[in-house]
């Protein structure tokens, strides 16, 4: 590896070592790389928000302005690369779908004959509250499943942690019910996953 | 480039880039003076210049105020709130709303019919805009040539793109398009500048401006402003509220708002507009018109327009939504816009935010302020603190696919720049060409959502059905505008790739009308060589008497006798009004101190060889 402007060793930033020109991503870098994060299911949101915003404040477009036009080209690379980043892993649906295809597991297999029963009932028992315009049982409801997905994320942590994809995998496929649940019981377009504010 | 002014290269003024507020009822200029925005004070004390442009029947065009005062009379060549228009097609609802214009039917572009001709809303944009660059290079005294221009945050990709345009078609580069919102977040974060004590949190920023309303919610980190979410309405403003307020005056008086004349439509607008004015301070106000004097409460003014200002709740609460915050969570409510001056609104505001707003910079300059800071900082004159906008895309993109249904490819609030990919394949055997219809919308079919362009990918090698691969990668770029490319897997071969927008205007024609701008010998042309003249004759004035004081010893008594003569000459002639008179005298004054710039020439090599450098031994 040279750098493109001064063709000495660029280093393992984002940055030359010894020229200070922003370089291209390291060939096969993924999501998490490009935020500067350990490849793991388990990140606070915050420690997300706080590397996007530290990445773009240096490889932002509107920081080479007045730059070469490779750098510019550059800088557009990344910050649109990180951009895809950050929209990936904030949503933690889709940080675990991310996670399974970078095992290779493919992430759509058949739900559970048990996880469909369940989230039927769920659903029953939301339309009849929602139906007689019952907010405080609404409300419950959504409690009640806001707490199966707090459960269902800290299982897929572990199940990641221990190399059970698969495992993880099932999980996941729960994780995208739960979601969608969720998102019918707000009535509105409520985020798919709440994710706390940083 | 007269030779003093090349020369004395690091005295030569460099072009800045501005900021500007394309605003629906007022435009502003502003730039960053020290470290501190600041508006350009247009048309004598105000900063503010009337989004009104008049088409006069001697084919000169006036802008702001003046024009203001002649649309009553001609209703229809006097173009009011024009950034409605931006980037819609003829037969657009909001474009057949009331109002008194003769526009021609369809089309994808807006035409008016003034004196004998059509216009489009991107040339009447331009319009103001020249008159902006110039009043700035008046008042800075160089020439002015990139901007940033804001734009609604909901605008979409058509409306985007008009703005580009007109911008263009000023003869100004536009550095960005910022979104308004943003813009006002930039001027608040950064106006209480101390950095001890810039308040990190969360914001909502409320803008109803005269045409378009906007909320974004947005967070401050140690000078990084990043959107979380943007929601709104690009049809929604104060300008509604004045249709609603004028049919309450035709009511009042029995006439027939359909059957009304263009006239009467024009005054009953521009009176409604003045009682909303009065009764934001005012219990109530009396309107003159048709002879008629029509007394008007705020509270029947507030139950007209109460059904529009409801209309900004559902955005607001989709906005908090997509943030993944509630109202509680905010530390700041921002007001941008004329309209949240109006106490119906700030109490809505107060209600859906549960907080009192923010309102202590100037809601009607606050957009152009921030403006000003993002050209500053985009000029890379390398501010002190590290300030950076993160924007997202403020509706979602999709592909239409079988049976009318869109495929969505970008969300909506995704950061941007951005760029997604869609793999789709043939349908039918040996199937070559592929038509792909680009929409921009939340709705699920494509009739529901707004057309953006459509294209055929051609040349597509002859292979079963479904075994063709045709990678579309839509890009959104920092401006927030999309670009679209494709390519076949299979053969790799990347394809040619023609958009065609389904609205605003074409390269084409935005080509020809600038050139046609270029061509018109109207009175604007002329009014504008002469400030260029005037400020080229104020540059080598004041280069001239810095390089006397400087190096007067090079000068002799006969060299010094002209040069005085022709500074003075020109220093008379500079009033004139006739711009090649003005600008022989600039050449005579150039001529006459060649010899001496010759002179501060040597000098100035002498003294490099010498290893000094000029400011050195100056």
């Amino acid at each position: 590896m040279t750098c493109w402007s001064c063709g000495k060793p660029p280093g393992a930033g984002a940055f030359c070592e010894a020229c200070g020109k922003v370089q291209p991503a390291a060939p096969g870098s993924d999501h998490f790389a490009a935020l500067g994060l350990e490849r793991r299911f388990a990140i606070e949101a915050a420690e997300i928000e706080r590397r996007y915003r530290n990445v773009q404040r240096r490889l932002h477009p509107d920081r080479f302005v007045t730059k070469s036009v490779p750098e510019r080209r550059l800088s557009l690379q990344r910050a649109t690369a990180v951009n895809d980043a950050y929209r990936t892993l904030k949503d933690p649906l889709k940080r675990a779908e991310y996670m399974l295809a970078l095992e290779g597991m493919p992430a759509d297999g058949e739900a559970s004959p048990d996880l469909l029963a369940e989230i039927l009932e769920l659903r029953e028992e939301l339309d009849a509250a929602k139906s007689a315009g019952d907010a405080a049982r609404i409300g419950e409801l959504r409690a009640h499943v806001r707490r199966q997905q707090d459960d269902t994320m800290s299982a897929i942590a572990r199940a990641f942690e221990g190399s059970a994809p698969a495992q993880a995998a099932a999980l996941v496929h729960r994780l995208r019910f739960i979601a969608r649940f969720l998102e019918d019981a707000s009535g509105t377009v409520e985020a798919r996953v709440q994710c706390p504010r940083s | 480039m007269p030779a003093i002014l090349t020369i004395h290269d690091p005295l030569r003024p460099t072009a800045r880039p501005v900021g500007i507020d394309l605003g629906t009822t007022n435009s502003l200029v502003a730039w960053v003076d020290h470290c501190a925005p600041k508006t350009i004070a247009v048309e004598g004390a105000s900063a503010l210049l009337p989004s009104v442009v008049h088409y006069a029947a001697d084919c000169s065009i006036i802008v702001g105020d003046r024009a203001k005062a002649l649309a009553p009379d001609h209703p229809r060549d006097t173009i009011v709130s024009v950034k409605r228009f931006m980037g819609r097609g003829g037969d657009d609802e909001e474009t057949r709303r009331l109002g008194p214009y003769d526009l021609v039917p369809g089309g994808s572009v807006v035409r008016f019919r003034v004196t004998g001709r059509e216009i489009t809303p991107v040339e009447v944009s331009a319009e103001i805009l020249r008159v902006l660059k110039a009043r700035a290079e008046q008042t800075l005294g160089t020439t002015v040539t990139q901007a940033v221009v804001t734009v609604p945050a909901y605008f979409d990709d058509a409306q985007r793109q008009a703005t580009k345009d007109a911008g263009r078609l000023a003869g100004l580069e536009v550095l960005r398009l910022l979104n308004e919102p943003t813009a006002a977040a930039l001027a608040y974060g950064l106006d209480r500048a101390a950095p001890d004590r810039r308040p990190n949190g969360l914001y909502a920023v409320f803008d109803l401006g005269g045409g378009t309303f906007d909320v974004t919610i947005l967070v401050l980190d140690d000078g990084v402003f990043q959107v979380k979410s943007t929601g709104g309405d690009t049809a929604l403003g104060g300008d509604d509220m004045d249709r609603a307020i004028a049919r309450l005056l035709f009511e009042r008086i029995g006439v027939d708002p359909t059957g009304a004349s263009p006239s009467l439509t024009r005054r009953a607008l521009d009176a409604a507009r003045e009682a909303k004015h009065e009764l934001t301070e005012a219990g109530s106000t009396i309107v003159r018109l048709e002879g008629r004097e029509i007394p008007l409460e705020r509270g029947e003014v507030d139950a007209t327009v109460a059904p529009i200002v409801a209309r900004t709740t559902a955005p607001v609460r989709r906005a908090l939504a997509d943030a993944g915050v509630g109202p509680a969570e905010l530390d700041g409510v921002i007001l941008v816009g004329g309209a949240t001056r109006m106490p119906i609104v700030r109490r809505h505001c107060e209600e859906l935010f549960g907080q009192k707003p923010l309102a202590d910079i100037d809601p009607d300059q606050v957009v152009a302020l921030g403006a000003a800071i993002q050209a500053d900082l985009l000029a890379g004159e390398g501010r002190p603190d590290d300030v950076l906008l993160l924007d997202v895309n403020p509706l979602s993109l999709g592909i239409e696919t079988m049976g009318g249904v869109v495929e969505r490819i970008i969300g909506r609030n995704s950061s941007i720049p951005t760029a997604a990919a869609q793999v789709f394949t043939t349908y039918a055997e040996n199937q070559t060409g592929f038509k792909i219809h680009v929409v921009q919308g939340e709705r699920e079919l494509v009739d529901d959502c707004r057309s953006l362009a459509r294209f055929e990918l051609r040349g597509i090698p002859p292979m079963p059905a479904g075994l063709a691969r045709l990678e579309v990668e839509l890009v959104i770029d920092a401006d927030g505008l999309l670009r679209v490319t494709a390519k076949e897997l299979t053969t790799g071969i990347e394809q040619q790739v023609e958009v065609k927008p389904s609205y605003g205007l074409t390269d084409e024609e935005v080509e020809r009308m600038l050139l046609e701008s270029f061509e018109h010998g109207s009175a604007d042309v002329g009014e504008r060589l002469l400030r260029e003249v005037r400020v080229e004759a104020d540059r080598i004035l004041a280069a001239i008497r810095l390089a006397i004081g400087r190096d007067a010893d090079l000068l002799d008594d006969a060299g010094k006798a002209a040069i005085d003569a022709a500074m003075e000459a020109l220093e008379a002639a500079k009033t004139s009004r006739d711009h090649r008179a003005v600008q022989e005298l600039v050449e005579a004054l150039d001529a006459a101190s060649r010899e001496f710039a010759g002179k501060i020439m040597n000098r100035s090599i002498a003294r490099a060889l010498e290893g000094k450098s000029v400011d050195e031994v100056g």
